[in-house]
Order: C-alpha cells, then sequence, then structure tokens
C-alpha cells in the first residue's frame, strides 16, 4: 500500500507532466481498442463463416460480388443438381432488405430466402430464443438477433420484406456473426417480394459422405457454364488472409500505442530523476536500499501506464458505443468490445511500465549519495 | 566502537589531485560526542561521508562496531546504515514535500516497519525533541532550528549506534545553535548514542568530550 500511495503522492506533484505523459498511453489504448474491437468483430464472423461453410461448396453467378447482384436461373440448379456426389444443393435468394442507404458500413442486414426442406440445413445448428424455425406460414419469419434488438422485434411482430407483410415466428440466439443481422424466408416469398420469379442468388452444396469437396468443386465448374465455383478451401484461404490483415491492423495499433506510451513514461521519468537526484541521494544515504529506489520508480511508471489504460479504456468503451449505436441505426455493425482487450491491454500496460520504468529507475539507483547530496535543496 | 586507520581519499579536479583525507586514523568510544573541527574545504564532509559508507576510501580501514565497512557493499550496505548510521547533513536535507513525521520515520519505511508503528515512533522521538505541536508541518512551515530538530530526530529514529552530523549549526543564529547543542547532549545521555560532528561553532566543540583539529585532509591535533 505504501508503494501506491506513494506513486500516486510523487505523481500528483507533478499533475500537468503526469497529465500528459498519461494522455499519451490513453490515446495509445484507445487506438488499440477502437482496432482490436473491429479485429474482434471480423474475427467472430469469420470464425462462423468457417464453421458454416466448413465441406460445403457455394455457387453464384459468375461475375456477381460474394451473394450480391448476380442472379441465377433455377435451370442451373437443375444442372449442379443432376452432377452425382451432392447431397444436398440448397438455392438461396439474397436480397439487402433495405434499398434505402447505397452505402453501408460493415454487413448489411439482408433477407434469406430458403426452400422449406432445407431451412434445418442452414440454420439448424442454432437455437431459438423464441418461437420456432418452422416457417410453417407463408408469411412467417425467422429473424437475427441483432435484427431483431436494433427492430425491436419479438414473435408475432410485423415486418416488411419488399412490399409484402411478414410475421417474426421465431428469433435466433446471438450467434456472434452473419445471422445476426439476417431474416429468413421460404424462398417462394422472397422471390415474390423481391419480384425475381424463378430466380435465385446462390447455391450451397452439401456433398455425399466421403466426396472430396473440392475434386467435386472442379466438377461443377467444367460442367456447368457461367457459374463461380467456391470450394472449401478458398473459403478458408479468403476468412484466414482478411483475418491476417485484421490481426496486422491490431498488431500495428498495439505496437505503435506501445511505442507512443513507453516513449512518453521514460521521457518524464528521466526528467523525474534528474529533478529528484537529492532527493535519492536522501534516501540511499537513510537506508533505502537499490530495491527501494527502483520499486519506487517502477511503480510511477506502471502508475501511470494502467491510467492510461483506464481512461483510454473508458474513452473507448464510450466512442465504441457511440459509434455502434449509430451503425445499428443504419442496420450495420463494426465492433466486438469483448473483455479479453481490455485484459490484454491492461498486461500490455503493466508490462510496459515496467519496461519504460526500467532505465529510468535503474538511472535512479545508480546515483551515489554523497555526489546527490552535495546540492542544496 | 570506531576505529578509522591510515584512511586517504583523493579526488581529481582538471588533473590536479587534491588529497581530501590525507592518512587519518583515530578511536572513538561509544557513547563520546566527538566534533571534527575545521575550516572551510578541510576535508571534514568527505571523512564524514567515507566513515559513513557514503564514498569509498583509497586505501585504509574504518572499523564500526566490529566491522570492517570493507567487507560490506551491495544491498547489504544499505541495511548496514540502517542501523548502524544516522546522517544529520550540512543543508538539513529533508523533503520538502513530506511533513515532519513523515521525514522522521522514512529511515523506518526501508526497514519494512509498518506505517502505524513508523508513526508511532516518530511521534515520540519529535515529542522527545520538542516537536509534539509540528508533525504535520511541511519544511516551510518549520524554522531553521526546527528543521535542524526533525533531522536529527530522523537519524536516531531507527536506534543508529553513530549519528554523523555534518556542520549542523552552519545554517542557525548562535541562540538556536545552543538549544541543538542541548537537543545533542540529551540525546547522547539518553540513549548513549555516539555524535560525530563537523563544525567550526565553538557551540558545539564546548559539548565536545573529544576534539579532533582538521586541515588539508590532515589531523593536526586531537583533545
Amino acid at each position: 500500500m505504501d508503494i501506491i500511495f506513494d506513486a500516486f503522492r510523487n505523481l500528483c506533484r507533478r499533475k500537468f507532466r503526469t497529465l500528459l505523459a498519461v494522455s499519451g498511453v490513453a490515446v495509445g489504448i484507445f487506438a488499440f481498442l477502437v482496432m482490436g474491437a473491429m479485429a474482434e468483430h471480423f474475427r467472430r464472423i469469420s470464425v462462423q463463416f468457417e464453421y458454416l461453410f466448413e465441406n460445403r461448396i457455394f455457387i453464384c453467378e459468375r461475375l456477381s460480388f460474394w451473394a450480391g447482384g448476380g442472379i441465377l436461373s433455377e435451370a442451373k440448379l437443375k444442372k449442379v443438381k443432376e452432377i452425382p456426389g451432392i447431397e444436398e444443393a440448397i438455392p438461396m435468394l439474397i436480397s439487402r432488405w433495405s434499398d434505402e442507404r447505397m452505402v453501408v458500413v460493415g454487413l448489411p442486414r439482408v433477407v434469406v430466402g430458403l426452400p422449406l426442406e432445407n431451412i434445418k440445413s442452414i440454420i439448424g445448428r442454432f437455437r431459438v430464443i423464441s418461437g420456432n424455425l418452422a416457417l410453417n406460414d407463408k408469411e412467417s419469419v425467422i429473424v437475427g438477433y441483432d435484427l431483431a434488438q436494433e427492430n425491436k422485434l419479438s414473435t408475432g411482430s410485423k415486418v416488411k420484406i419488399g412490399n409484402e407483410d411478414f410475421i417474426v415466428s421465431g428469433i435466433l440466439e446471438k450467434t456472434g456473426g452473419l445471422y445476426d443481422g439476417q431474416m429468413f424466408i421460404r424462398l417462394s416469398e422472397a422471390q415474390k417480394a423481391f419480384h425475381r420469379k424463378d430466380l435465385i442468388t446462390s447455391i450451397m452444396l452439401i456433398p455425399s459422405p466421403r466426396v472430396d469437396p473440392e475434386k467435386l468443386s472442379v466438377e461443377i465448374k467444367n460442367r456447368v457454364k457461367g457459374i463461380e465455383v467456391i470450394p472449401p478451401s478458398r473459403i478458408k484461404s479468403q476468412i484466414r488472409s482478411s483475418l491476417s490483415l485484421w490481426n496486422g491492423l491490431t498488431f500495428g495499433a498495439a505496437f505503435t500505442a506501445c511505442v507512443a506510451g513507453a516513449l512518453c513514461v521514460i521521457i518524464i521519468m528521466l526528467v523525474s530523476v534528474s529533478e529528484r537526484a537529492v532527493e535519492i541521494g536522501l534516501k540511499r544515504a537513510i537506508g533505502a536500499a537499490t530495491s527501494h529506489i527502483m520499486l519506487e520508480f517502477l511503480s510511477e511508471a506502471v502508475m501511470v501506464t494502467v491510467s492510461g489504460w483506464f481512461i483510454g479504456s473508458i474513452a473507448g468503451w464510450f466512442f465504441i458505443c457511440i459509434l455502434t449505436r449509430w451503425l445499428h441505426s443504419m442496420g450495420s455493425n463494426l465492433f466486438d468490445l469483448t473483455p479479453r482487450l481490455f485484459v490484454t491491454a491492461l498486461v500490455g500496460v503493466v508490462a510496459l511500465g515496467l519496461l519504460s520504468g526500467l532505465y529510468p529507475a535503474l538511472r535512479a539507483a545508480s546515483i551515489e549519495p554523497a555526489e546527490a547530496l552535495k546540492v542544496r535543496y | 566502537m570506531l576505529e578509522v586507520k591510515d584512511l586517504y581519499k583523493t579526488y581529481k579536479y582538471a588533473n590536479v589531485k587534491i588529497h581530501a583525507v590525507n592518512d587519518v586514523s583515530f578511536n572513538i568510544r561509544t557513547g563520546d560526542i566527538v566534533s571534527i573541527f575545521g575550516r572551510s574545504g578541510s576535508g571534514k564532509t568527505t571523512l564524514l561521508n567515507l566513515i559513513g559508507t557514503l564514498d569509498r576510501p583509497d586505501s585504509g580501514e574504518i572499523i564500526i562496531n566490529g566491522k570492517n565497512t570493507r567487507e560490506v557493499s551491495g544491498s547489504k550496505l544499505a541495511a548496514f546504515r540502517r542501523s548502524n548510521i544516522g546522517f544529520v547533513f550540512q543543508y538539513f536535507n529533508l523533503i520538502p514535500y513530506l511533513t515532519a513525521i513523515e521525514n522522521v520515520a522514512l529511515p523506518l519505511k526501508f526497514d519494512g516497519v509498518a506505517r502505524s508503528e513508523r508513526n508511532r515512533r516518530a511521534k515520540e522521538v519529535l515529542e522527545e525533541i520538542g516537536l509534539s505541536k509540528r508533525l504535520d508541518f511541511k519544511l516551510a512551515g518549520l524554522s531553521g532550528g526546527q528543521v535542524q530538530r526533525v533531522a536529527f530526530a530522523r537519524a536516531i529514529i531507527a536506534k543508529p549506534r553513530i549519528v554523523l552530523a555534518d556542520e549542523p549549526t552552519g545554517q542557525l543564529d548562535s541562540k538556536t545553535a545552543e538549544n541543538l547543542a542541548e537537543t545533542i547532549v540529551n540525546l547522547n545521555k539518553k540513549s548513549n548514542i555516539t555524535f560525530i560532528i563537523t563544525t567550526h561553532d565553538p557551540v558545539i566543540s564546548s559539548i565536545a568530550n573529544k576534539i579532533i583539529y582538521f586541515e588539508d585532509g590532515k589531523i593536526q591535533k586531537k583533545e
């Protein structure tokens, strides 16, 4: 307790300088949390993507971007189904829920039209928090967790899709990924609502047991023209590369935060050592060991970085909350502020404080009392 | 109690060698009040720093209570100082942002004594030297004499065997110096602490039972 009290008192004696150093660390933590929360969001989506598309083949129109834009006819579906080795071929019509906003940040809110018999293959891995997964009525819609929250939907609520009214029959649990911003309706109803009679945007293939999905993808590509066949390995590699990008950005932010924070701490601690040379000499003369002096300066350095973490965390949390609210109002999300980000940052700042305080502490501990005491207060 | 044998210390400034302590030997018994009397620049402070293990001699030996200070180094040196030596410096050297009681209790803190016990003992010592009403005063709120008495309280709180005082009355008027001399005599009588005081103040020399006259790093005379 003595150490904490002394460190606090010493830092309070030089309020402005301490504030500057704490701000330097806080800015670093802020940047780390913002970048980290974005990386966490994309990591979660990626993990779910990998889980959902494991051993599955995705087919879309050759020139389309993922499931957006391109249209496939149901005739293509028939051709694909003729190829042996396919256990299930699920046609889907995926469309943006609202046309009001052309540009969205993050993943757009979408409506997925699915054949009734395939509903369980797509969303059956998740539970509902209310209602059921049946889509018993033509007007039924199953809503993802975030979409339900943003639009205050519950079982029995009315939702407008295209020009049609639908009734919420089930709300999915929070999946932490793609499905949280999606709605699921019958394929026929989606085609009607979006005026896409007999048209689909993509096909999800589940290969038969013991069929190599990579080989099956090549065969489909050779036999059906004008489609893009995405095998599981490509999905995985794309997920991995986008994850690497986000991890790189987070690491970059963390590194920059560390360098900026460490420089701030080292500078103020060195100035403090110079200013307090007489005091250090005096303390050594009256019995302070090297460890006492080092501990005093290290504790101050750690207190600066931990205070920076505290302020940076509050600022980051506040900023992300506001931004998330705004993004939700636009039907999107970009951040996942997980506890592990705060814990990682805390461990990081403690280590940073110890490392950056080490050199000034060693300098302080090496002050010769006889030399220091020649100076008069 | 204290044995100083063939002590040498030389400094080099701008290629000029200064023999600050030059072949000094003497013995001091427990409970003595010793005055090292000499002019400014005669090497008194250097001698005190060597005895107090704040500086290392070029050669010679200092034996405090049977322990040769050459054999004590590193982390043991700090503990050795804490248990054997108390310091009063020329310019008081109290920490200005600490209160009187906190300044006095500081050596005990390095000994790992709990805060409540530190404060109790510091209060006791400050009361003993007549500063019971100044416990929470900082340096700026105390007079020169009071500050020096706080410095003495800090020097004796850990119950050292020797107190080394470097020109303790250098910054005080004659009346305050007399009061301080009285405080030293009282502390010496009560706890049998050995005092070694460098000074050029006759008031302090008058309370000493041993006077060492020092000039140009050498002992000129012992009384």
